[in-house]
């Protein structure tokens, strides 16, 4: 087993870990504001699933594609946090600014 | 199985099926948290699929997922937003 194949399946498992541990906080939550504290760590799971892809693929056309996703979801997990504690805020009867 | 089909099969059963299970109940607000998360995993399970399967196309899907349902979550929060 070389150490390219471990250190991807490192990278690999523990993407997959972050992204369980958020699945449950979601799951075993109940409010909105305490759910959402669990959706921006995704981000942090995708970029080690992707970066897992990348070591075992190098720069191909998969491994730009996976950092491609992970760009895309780390950019917009904290923002739809964002937009949906926004929401969450108004609806409860929170100014609108 | 590989690899990369056990850890997208770990994400579907594990992670994404008790998230829609939350997405389903307690309130308006608390079930578009939970959705929210929801498009993230569907994309990074179609691309440890594609990555499994040796499918490098499919993964324009994740891609096009990812993209999407951000944008989806932009508008779903927008229209809560406004008593909906």
């Amino acid at each position: 087993m070389s150490l390219q194949t471990v250190v991807s399946a490192v990278l690999l498992w523990s993407g997959v870990a972050v992204e369980l541990l958020c699945c449950a906080g979601v799951a075993v939550m109940g409010t909105a504001y305490a759910r959402l504290h669990f959706t921006a760590p995704a981000g942090l799971g995708a970029t080690a699933i992707a970066v897992a892809i990348l070591v075992r693929q190098g720069f191909s056309l998969m491994g730009d594609k996976a950092l491609l996703v992970a760009f895309v979801i780390v950019v917009a997990t904290p923002v739809i946090s964002h937009a949906m504690a926004r929401a969450a805020w108004i609806r409860d009867g929170g100014e609108r600014r | 199985m590989n690899e990369w089909t056990w850890a997208a099969l770990a994400l579907l059963v594990l992670g994404l099926i008790p998230v829609g299970i939350a997405t389903l109940i307690g309130d308006v607000m608390s079930a578009a948290a939970a959705f929210s998360l929801t498009g993230p995993m569907c994309a990074l399970i179609l691309l440890l699929l594609a990555e499994g399967f040796h499918r490098q196309p499919f993964v324009d899907l994740a891609i096009v997922l990812s993209v999407v349902s951000s944008g989806g979550s932009l508008v779903l929060a927008r229209v809560l937003e406004w008593g909906a």
